[in-house]
């Protein structure tokens, strides 16, 4: 055990402290410089705005493999927190897929999600997507999501990010156990496609 | 005092951002519409920040360290990791002895004051109140993240979270596939191998894993022996299924250890001092078993259970010690507003501490801690999705001063997608531990009149107590700059501190005749306050370019309490916090699978350690030439050839050295 009084050498610390201030003020004034560099690129679309487009466009591309038609309005639901905001309510405003009015739905809870016709799941249930699947209350639902691990976790539509592009890759199992089909035009573009192939080709 | 220079510079750098970042096109939805599939994966992006969306609604400040974080830092610890999370306190004391973590302050060899969990497993002991992070090892490549939450957890926690919790939580042995093979070496970190097997088995999925390394002494001054070497080695597996709507894990690990280490220890007879280098060996195990059910998204079960044996044997004394703890957890919503948990929990440890030399020794040898909990909790929706009020507390019952209660209230504000404030005042405390009460540490002082100075522990103590005052934000800025901001004001009480000497015969026939024996009781001597506040910013630069900083202040007020006197105690919880602190961490992605990796850390000197200011920083160089094969070069503590970062006892201090290593992981 050690008495001891604090150091005499106080001022000397504070000099050293100066030096060390110094080199630290400087490299936070050059990354200063090169962030409002980077962020005033020139506008092109967001990560986030281009699969609002994918959202609205996969609408096209799906069938009931039982041939049905429905007559419901066509709810793109999102669960979680939104980041497409704007950008998505922009693109579904006034639009029909297959003669049935597009709606935008958030919802907090994917108990919600019935009724939904797509059902798309935002990053912030990432940790949640083996309960979320396990309570959707929309068996006949196209899913999409963008977590790294969505198509093993049952999902049928990821979306990532390839090398500066937004692409997607499809999980057919999980699409023919909804009785969905998607059809050729669309699993030619995706980036992969696993699973068992569908009866049907349209 | 104020840190006018660092403070400028921030403000400077968050002005200029908010004149730089323009409002999205609102036309944005016209280029889109009418796109084919094919046209939209022809576009480019901007990549975007990625906002840790597990702590958006969370009432408290709490930082995630990922992954990735951890693995682009070059660390080689987990203290390591944790000196880029911002209010986090890390000093390294030598190569074996331990580090000195504190959550806004008070940290030391001990880390009384944070409550560290691996897994939900409490990994602080009741022996000395703190963590031994030298024995507390996990496998890097097997953490998925580390939540630090900074501020009072003990309403969730219980006590001894006082001024914050970390959470290492290891991945689910589902992202865990496969084999794994590390090996790398270097200057400081000798011999470092990982080896880890997993695999999937109808519904469990399950893994193994085997690491171990080998550390050499950090720098000496001529003519000391560098004693610090360590070398460690632990086993480990764990398992998990989840059907449906239930989960279930169990794991469990096994180690072995043996550090160098300097004690400086005492006789009666010849009175005298002296320095032991024997080393301390560490062995234990822990097992760990978990069952979750989930109803919905909003209610769930939980109950776990967890036994872990920890032995220890130095040149001062020796401990084993089990610990058997269930907690139980059931979170339900009766209404659309409301959210309510509810949880109990008990934990026993028997320990025994063997003596190694008849001057250090407790009182009684064996003890069993207590704990019996219960906690409540409500959230209530106030404004749907704008507005919630959470109110709570935690009841336990310890061996040590009875009962306690740990409430708090915390308001959560979200009034957009992109922002969220919050304000919190809870109540914490921190229970004595064996050393605070059953201590006996007799030490020579003098020769010549014969004085010999005891340590003792005390059994009427009561628990330390702080109430805090907190606050803080998060902006998702623009879409590529987050930033998160919490402030404090912590009031403390009851801090347990040496306090002055009685002067008495020393006791035959103990001591030598004609001996005088000063003794200082642990007493609850000490109050005061604290206040502060941390900014942390996490930036896309670009789309290669990722930057992380942190930067936090702190001023400690302390003093004794009336009637108390205390200088020793009193010196050293003053002296050894840094005012402010800083880090930067950049991560560039360059060409052909190369990353390039800088941290920066200035921390603020440490006058009761003698510890001066300092900036150093670490850089790395990976190569990911494949998707098995993967290498790194690393580089640490580069500005100086050595320098100081903690004190230590006994002297001379142990300067950390500049170091380099390299690792290659092979997986498959």
């Amino acid at each position: 055990m050690k008495w001891s009084f604090p150091s005499e050498g106080l001022r000397l610390e504070r000099l050293n402290g100066f030096r060390s201030h110094r080199a630290l003020a400087i490299t936070l004034l050059f990354f200063e410089f090169a962030i409002p560099a980077a962020i005033a690129q020139p506008g092109k679309p967001s990560e986030d705005d281009v699969k609002a487009a994918y959202l609205l466009n996969f609408g096209k591309f799906i069938r009931q493999s039982n041939g049905q038609f429905s007559h419901t309005p066509f709810d793109i639901c999102i669960i979680g927190r939104d980041s497409m905001g704007q950008t998505l309510d922009d693109l579904a405003a006034n639009q029909f897929i297959d003669n049935r009015p597009v709606h935008v739905r958030r919802l907090a809870d994917v108990t919600q999600a019935k009724g939904c016709t797509i059902v798309y799941f935002s990053s912030s249930e990432n940790d949640r997507l083996r309960e979320d699947m396990a309570l959707l209350p929309a068996p006949d639902a196209l899913t999409v999501g963008d977590a790294s691990d969505f198509l093993d976790r049952g999902g049928m539509i990821q979306l990532l990010l390839v090398d500066k592009h937004v692409r997607f890759t499809v999980n057919l199992s999980a699409v023919n156990r909804a009785h969905l089909v998607l059809s050729s035009e669309l699993l030619r573009v995706a980036l992969a496609v696993t699973g068992k192939p569908s009866g049907e080709q349209p | 005092m104020f840190p006018v220079r660092p403070v400028a510079v921030f403000f400077v750098c968050v002005s200029s951002l908010l004149w730089a970042a323009s409002p999205r096109p609102k036309d944005r939805s016209q280029e889109l519409k009418g796109l084919t599939l094919e046209q939209l994966g022809n576009i480019e992006v901007t990549t975007q920040s990625k906002e840790p969306t597990q702590v958006w609604d969370t009432p408290a400040a709490v930082y995630v360290l990922t992954s990735e974080d951890i693995r682009r830092s070059g660390a080689t610890s987990i203290p390591d990791a944790l000196r880029l999370v911002p209010g986090v306190n890390v000093a390294r004391v030598n190569g074996s002895r331990n580090w000195a973590v504190g959550i806004r302050g008070f940290g030391d060899q001990f880390s009384k004051y944070i409550l560290v969990l691996i897994d939900g497993r409490s990994v602080y002991t009741p022996l000395f109140g703190g963590v031994l992070w030298t024995a507390e090892n996990v496998m890097l490549e097997d953490i998925d993240r580390i939540e630090v939450i900074r501020g009072p957890g003990g309403t969730i926690w219980g006590a001894d979270a006082v001024n914050g919790v970390i959470n290492i939580i290891t991945k689910n042995s589902q992202d865990t596939k496969g084999t794994l093979l590390s090996t790398g070496g270097g200057s400081v970190d000798q011999n470092t191998e990982d080896a880890r097997y997993g695999a999937a088995h109808k519904d469990w999925t399950w893994r193994t894993n085997a690491f171990g390394f080998v550390r050499s002494p950090e720098f000496h001054i001529d003519g000391q022996p560098a004693y610090d070497w360590s070398r460690f080695g632990q086993v480990g597996f764990r398992a998990d299924r989840a059907v449906g709507t239930n989960e279930f894990t169990v794991q469990g690990d096994a180690y072995w250890g043996k550090f160098g280490d300097a004690q400086s220890l005492s006789t009666y007879t010849p009175p005298a001092t002296f320095i032991s280098y024997k080393s301390t060996n560490v062995s234990g195990g822990n097992l760990r078993a978990l069952w979750r059910r989930k109803f919905n998204d909003r209610s769930d079960v939980y109950l776990q259970s967890f036994w872990s044996h920890e032995h220890r044997i130095g040149s001062n004394f020796g401990e084993d010690r089990d610990t058997f703890d269930v907690d139980f957890l059931h979170r339900l919503a009766p209404t659309k507003f409301q959210q309510f948990t509810y949880g109990l929990g008990i934990r026993l440890s028997p320990s025994t501490v063997t003596q190694t030399i008849p001057t250090d020794t407790f009182i009684p040898l064996h003890k069993t801690d207590s704990i019996y909990s219960a906690f409540l909790h409500e959230e209530l929706r106030l404004v749907p999705e704008k507005l919630s009020l959470i109110l709570g507390s935690k009841f336990e019952h310890n061996n040590y001063t009875g009962f306690e209660y740990q409430p708090n209230g915390r308001l959560l504000f979200t009034p957009t997608q992109k922002f969220t404030a919050w304000a919190a005042i809870s109540r914490a405390v921190r229970t004595p531990d064996r050393v605070d009460e059953d201590i006996q540490v007799d030490i020579f002082a003098v020769a010549s009149p014969l004085i010999f100075a005891r340590v003792i522990g005390n059994h009427n103590l009561h628990a330390e107590r702080m109430v805090a005052y907190e606050g803080g934000m998060r902006t998702l800025l623009h879409p590529r700059v987050y930033i998160s901001g919490a402030g404090f004001y912590n009031v403390y009480r009851n801090l347990i501190a040496q306090g002055s000497p009685t002067i008495a015969p020393a006791p035959d026939p103990q001591f030598p005749s004609a001996a005088l024996l000063f003794t200082f009781q642990y007493t609850n001597g000490i109050h005061g306050n604290s206040n502060g506040f941390e900014v942390a910013t996490d930036l896309q630069a670009t789309s290669f370019w990722h930057i992380r900083t942190g930067y936090s202040f702190l001023d400690l007020d302390l003093k004794d309490e009336p009637g108390f006197k205390d200088k020793v105690t009193l010196e050293k919880l003053r002296g050894s916090s840094p005012a402010q602190q800083a880090f930067l961490q950049s991560r560039i992605n360059l060409p052909h699978h190369f990353e390039f990796d800088q941290s920066f850390r200035y921390v603020d000197s440490l006058s009761a350690q003698k510890v001066r200011a300092y900036t150093t920083a670490d850089a790395r160089i990976g190569w990911n030439p494949s998707k098995t094969l993967s290498l790194s070069l690393t580089g640490q503590n580069l500005f100086q050839p050595h320098h100081l970062e903690f004190g230590i006892d006994p002297p001379p201090n142990v300067l950390i050295k500049r170091g380099i290593y390299g690792r290659l992981i092979w997986s498959h």
